[in-house]
């Protein structure tokens, strides 16, 4: 995520938050039965559009990536972290500590991502266990024009409640700070830079699964977010204060046999506050995706991304890579156990600068994997 | 024609050692053998398996598992975590990558395994009955599996 590079005061504030945490870390890695546990996750990406509407949207890249997740667990503690590495960013996507408060129960403190944002709390950057290349439009991290910030920096909550038939209902709350508007996209709140001006961000999730044990599960999601504005930052957030934006989304995961459907749609509430008034916004976007595995180690997949009552939307407008629409239709190989390769194609459309959509056409290859 | 006292000697013998022969062909869950744990629900010895927390006596348990025994693995599988291989290891990289949960210790000896779950606070792990009863230090807490 490309923000600006807080000073060296901040650092030291940004130290005062990590310290503690490290701290307790190493000093209870010598509790008994202490564990620690890696994944990497490396992939490459490329990309390339044709057939635009605008000119300006024409694009193509390659893109290698490493993920690296930590997971720490001594005593009643946990730590968990997951950093990013890519040809354009390298970030802290995760460091968070957690405390046990029974078999069920867990409390964490750190940065983490959004509670209400199904995908991304399923998968976060583990491209690998994801089949698509691409994230569903609502579910893209904030520097890649996601409307809905991903990343949230406070206190969470998750508790599940088991039954003995193996069915279990899971809950999620969360309280911190939010992402800021700067330019033309969210920015998350910076651990290393904390005296920047940021809202709040309340999120919740219930989930029920079928049997505790399988990815299967039904749910509902919401949100609401104080979104501060930085209104230098672009002529179009001028004399823009602050969004406050409310969400409600329900989502799937379900397999049968070969099948699988992934959806999520979710309802969007925007006040947009500015030294002149509030603009009120409303719309719904959201995804289905199906995916058939044909042979052992092949999947074809589908997915639409679409939205409703967007074309107006004054929040969107703010937000002009946003894809609203995606026709897609991929294949993945996994193959040598943890490897695969993915293809996709897409029609799209993003929002654009003004009410017309830009659409263009694209293709993708992928190779991810994971370790160990 | 056998005479019905030596007819009666023969079966209890037979059963003796056909129960024998099953004894050995029986996989049981295993704690250290001074772990106040009596007794798992298969629930909880699913909820280990799957990187979930059980808690005994305000501690955590940790599940072990021993690799270098194909036909183990092909039972803990079946009957234990049902599940293909595959699946299985993806739902445990999908819960640590969630929650950062711990994944199940795999040891590819017995021995060593068997150290390893002495030496820990009511760690649990499954084998062979007939290798618990070659270790020292350990206690059947439940039955897993039992063969033919």
């Amino acid at each position: 995520m490309n923000q600006n590079k807080p000073g060296i005061a901040a650092h030291i504030w940004g130290l005062r938050i990590a310290l503690p945490i490290l701290l307790i870390a190493f000093s209870s890695a010598f509790a008994d039965d202490s564990q620690h546990d890696f994944l990497l996750f490396p992939s490459v990406d490329t990309f390339d559009s044709f057939d635009e509407s605008n000119p300006d949207v024409a694009d193509s890249f390659v893109r290698p990536s490493l993920n690296v997740l930590y997971s720490y667990n001594g005593g009643r503690f946990r730590v968990l972290g997951e950093y990013l590495w890519s040809s354009t960013e390298s970030e802290l996507e995760r460091l968070k500590i957690g405390w046990q408060a029974g078999d069920n129960t867990m409390w964490w403190f750190g940065r983490f991502h959004s509670t209400a944002k199904f995908w991304t709390s399923e998968y976060h950057h583990g491209q690998f266990m994801q089949t698509s290349i691409t994230r569903p439009s609502i579910e893209e991290w904030e520097d890649e024009s996601g409307p809905i910030p991903s990343h949230v920096t406070g206190f969470s909550l998750e508790h599940t409640a088991p039954r003995a038939d193996e069915t279990a209902w899971n809950f999620g709350l969360s309280i911190g700070l939010a992402p800021k508007f700067v330019g033309d996209e969210l920015h998350a709140y910076d651990m290393l830079d904390p005296e920047s001006d940021h809202g709040m961000s309340f999120n919740g999730r219930i989930a029920y699964r079928p049997n505790m044990f399988s990815d299967n599960q039904v749910g509902l999601l919401v949100g609401w977010n104080d979104i501060a504005v930085d209104s230098d930052s672009s002529p179009n957030l001028a004399d823009l204060d602050d969004i406050q934006q409310a969400t409600v989304g329900l989502f799937a995961d379900w397999r049968w046999n070969k099948w699988r459907v992934l959806a999520n749609v979710v309802h969007f509430e925007n006040d947009l506050n500015y030294a002149t008034g509030t603009e009120h916004d409303r719309f719904v976007a959201g995804y289905v995706q199906g995916e058939y595995q044909f042979r052992d180690d092949w999947i074809l997949f589908s997915r639409i991304d679409s939205s409703a009552s967007e074309d107006n939307s004054p929040y969107l407008r703010l937000l002009p890579a946003f894809v609203s629409h995606r026709h897609m239709l991929g294949v993945r190989w996994d193959f040598i156990d943890k490897h695969s390769l993915t293809m996709e194609v897409a029609d799209t459309s993003a929002q654009g600068e003004d009410f017309s959509h830009d659409s263009f056409k694209e293709i993708r290859f992928q190779w991810s994997a994971v370790f160990p | 024609m056998m005479r019905r006292p030596a007819l009666i000697s023969f079966v209890i013998l037979a059963c003796m050692v056909a129960n024998s022969a099953n004894a050995e062909r029986s996989v049981v869950l295993v704690t250290n053998a001074t772990c106040e744990i009596e007794s798992l629900s298969m629930l909880e010895v699913r909820k280990a398996y799957f990187g979930l927390t059980v808690s005994y006596d305000n501690s955590t348990v940790r599940a072990y598992r021993l690799n270098g025994d194909e036909e183990l693995n092909q039972i803990f599988y079946q009957s234990i975590v049902a599940m293909s291989e595959k699946s299985y290891e993806r739902r445990l990289r999908s819960m640590l990558l969630k929650y950062g949960s711990p994944r199940p210790i795999a040891i590819h000896e017995v021995g060593v395994l068997a150290s390893a779950v002495r030496e820990s606070n009511c760690a649990i792990a499954y084998m062979w009955q007939r290798d618990v009863d070659a270790e020292s230090g350990l206690k059947s807490i439940r039955l897993l599996w039992q063969g033919d």
